[in-house]
């Protein structure tokens, strides 16, 4: 009975250990810290999160990321697979994917000429992106069309003008 | 104006982009002997 | 004894105020267009609200101020600054109704650093802006870079001699062809084949980085228009740096390059004259800078040890200084990058360059390449005075298109501006300094903003002080119409309050 519940705690223990070194989805940190604190982060693995804007560019077996968490956007070298999971991003018409990366953060990357980027290892999705469906705003509408008033108004009086 | 001499156009433009590529070239340059510490 | 202005003063500045206001107005009507077409509908009306606003003073100031008469030197140089502050403020207006500026100021800021083909942005979340948005951004920088004057040159202003003295007030002093809007129609003929080149390349290149193929043809003309007219502005937050990309990087650079050519020289090297590019004052004078302030760089990011190896040292180091010499702005590092991953050496290589500048008559700020060689001439000519016996004649020439004789009036002149500038460029340094920004930094943003170049070390931000934001409006403004028509105008105003 005793050897049974010693083997339940250690696998307990083990799994727990395991879990906490493979999921280093930890505290993300803020790009304005990694930019600011480059030498410190400089190849140290890091957790970075926020939305995914601009195109996915995909090249070749690997693809970029471009991940703005509100404050900068920052580069972020996936593999194609992990990049597939990304459905949508950011642009004026759409919302993109909240998305957080697990990576090793280079503050000058020599595998691309100096770039300050992430080389992610781990994508995980936090929530979906959308599109965005415009409203037309009403005020904006009625003013244009006040001021388009006007501006006939003016042509009017300028040819009454001239006449 | 006689600016219909597409070839003379077509010959400067390539001109202007050379002298570019010459400035790259020659910082290009600095740059290898820099880093290889010349 | 100053005068105060005559009525008839008023009435031709508002009369040619108005005229270039309307073919202010008149440009919005692409991006309304652009934005209906691509289903941006707010946008849109922002830019019809823009456009109606600003045809409604067009035409107002136009029939109320309606003259024949001819404009006056004097006249010319203030209808010349007037329209600078007439469309940064009017051009400001759309941008400002999309909610990404945090104050009209911010706007404004942007506005002016648009059209002065400046590049240092307040800008707010420009990841969501839309695309009309930032196609306009991405105009008002051509627009300016040609200069505004000319655009209506080229199409509103049929009088010869008013139109010259418009076109020398904005800082076009170089004769292209006799006739002034057969020369700004010239230039226009540049700057279109060259956008249709240059977005071409950018386009392709961004389709096979992996770009959709529309955002690439767009990014591909925006960022073509910001180069060319070496603006700086670019599609997204983190400028080049979003692209990841050395041969979109390489062409951004040629392209760069080609803007900071003369325009009078882009005309006789395209009428056959091929030879000219290497005879210049100007492009020697360009390639000696720029290798001259890239030594620096280079040395000084080699000590700092940041950058490794000569790749990163050429797209990080080298691209920087070319984009700050050519006055353009463009960035592959964040701002605070300068002040974290660059040493004093280093920066002090690219205040430089950015000071310096590209050619005269180009889309360029600063100082400019022919005074930087005249100064350099005029002070050969003066040691070999010395050295030589003095029965000695010493005649200098350098060669601008022809041989031309170094007169004591060039030399004067070539001194005159280079001192403005650095005045300028010390003005806004002590200004930052006040408000409690370190010297250098204060420096470096004081000498981008004055010579319209764009690159920011961090101080350029929606929290900088509203007196800093109007002093590097001010100096955006003063530097790219080159004084005269600024302290025109100071001049005039003076007159109106203490003219009898």
């Amino acid at each position: 009975m005793m050897v049974k519940k010693v083997h339940g705690s250690w696998f307990i223990v083990c799994g727990f250990i395991f879990l906490l070194a493979t999921n280093c989805y930890a505290q993300p940190v803020s790009s304005t810290e990694l930019i600011s604190s480059a030498k410190a982060y400089d190849g140290k693995t890091v957790a970075y999160a926020g939305e995914v804007i601009g195109d996915v560019m995909v090249r070749g077996e690997y693809a970029w990321a471009n991940i703005n968490d509100g404050q900068n956007a920052i580069g972020v070298w996936m593999g194609k697979a992990l990049a597939a999971n990304i459905s949508y991003s950011g642009s004026y018409k759409s919302k993109g994917d909240l998305v957080e990366i697990v990576g090793v953060f280079h503050r000058a990357c020599p595998e691309h000429g100096g770039d300050l980027d992430i080389h992610a290892q781990g994508i995980r999705k936090m929530s979906n992106g959308k599109q965005v469906t415009e409203k037309l705003n009403l005020s904006k509408r009625n003013m244009s069309l006040v001021l388009l008033g006007v501006l006939c108004l003016v042509l009017i009086l300028r040819q009454l003008k001239q006449a | 104006m006689r600016l219909k001499d597409p070839v003379n156009i077509t010959l400067g433009i390539a001109v202007e982009i050379l002298y570019a590529f010459g400035i790259i070239s020659a910082a290009f340059l600095v740059c290898l002997l820099i880093a290889w510490q010349i | 004894m100053i005068l105060k202005p005559s009525p008839q003063d008023l009435k031709n500045i508002g009369y040619y105020l108005g005229k270039i206001i309307l073919g202010l107005g008149l440009m919005m009507f692409i991006p309304v267009i652009f934005g209906i077409a691509l289903g941006e509908i707010n946008p849109a009306l922002d830019f019809l609200i823009g456009l109606e606003i600003t045809l409604i003073f067009g035409l107002v100031l136009s029939k109320l101020c309606f003259t024949e008469e001819d404009l006056s030197w004097m006249q010319g140089m203030i209808v010349v600054s007037l329209s600078w502050l007439a469309a940064t403020l009017l051009g400001a207006i759309p941008l400002y109704l999309s909610g990404h500026w945090s104050s009209y100021l911010d706007t404004c800021f942007d506005a002016m650093s648009g059209f002065a083909t400046t590049g240092l942005t307040l800008v707010q979340d420009l990841d969501h802006l839309s695309l009309t948005h930032n196609l306009w951004r991405h105009l008002i920088m051509f627009i300016g870079g040609q200069g505004i004057v000319i655009v209506a040159l080229s199409f509103f202003v049929k009088g010869a001699s008013g139109a010259f003295k418009m076109y020398v007030g904005e800082a076009r002093d170089e004769r292209i062809l006799p006739n002034v809007v057969h020369t700004s129609r010239f230039i226009w003929l540049v700057s279109i084949t060259y956008l249709i080149l240059g977005t071409l390349a950018l386009g392709t290149i961004g389709v096979f980085e992996g770009m959709k193929p529309l955002n690439a043809f767009f990014h591909g003309a925006c960022v073509f228009m910001a180069a060319f007219d070496t603006g700086g502005f670019a599609p997204q937050s983190q400028n080049i740096l979003y692209y990841h990309s050395l041969p979109f990087e390489a062409v951004t650079i040629v392209i760069m390059l080609l803007g900071a050519i003369n325009f009078k020289l882009h005309y006789h090297i395209w009428m056959g004259n091929r030879k000219e590019i290497l005879k210049n004052i100007e492009t020697r004078a360009l390639f000696v800078a720029i290798m001259a302030t890239f030594l620096v760089v280079a040395l000084g990011l080699n000590q700092k040890g940041v950058y490794a190896g000569a790749i990163a040292l050429f797209r990080k180091g080298f691209y920087q200084l070319v984009s700050g010499h050519t006055g353009t702005g463009f960035m592959t590092i964040y701002a605070q990058q300068f002040i974290s991953d660059w040493n004093h050496l280093a920066l002090v290589g690219v205040i430089i360059a950015m000071g310096l500048g590209g050619a005269v008559c180009s889309t360029t700020g600063a100082i400019k390449m022919l005074r930087i060689g005249t100064v350099f001439k005029a002070l050969l000519e003066d040691i070999k005075r010395i050295i030589l016996p003095d029965k000695a004649i010493v005649v200098k020439k350098m060669h601008h298109i022809k041989d031309i004789f170094l007169e004591d009036k060039q030399a004067r002149a070539a001194l005159l501006i280079t001192l403005a500038y650095l005045c300028l460029y010390g003005l806004g340094a002590l200004i930052g300094m006040w408000f409690g920004y370190p010297f250098l930094e204060s420096l470096f943003e004081s000498t981008s903003a004055a010579g319209n170049v764009g690159l920011s070390c961090g101080i350029t931000a929606v929290t900088m002080p509203a007196a800093l934001k109007l002093t590097y409006i001010f100096q955006m403004w003063a530097g790219r119409l080159e004084f005269m028509s600024v302290f025109t105008l100071i001049g005039f105003l003076v007159s109106v309050f203490r003219g009898r």
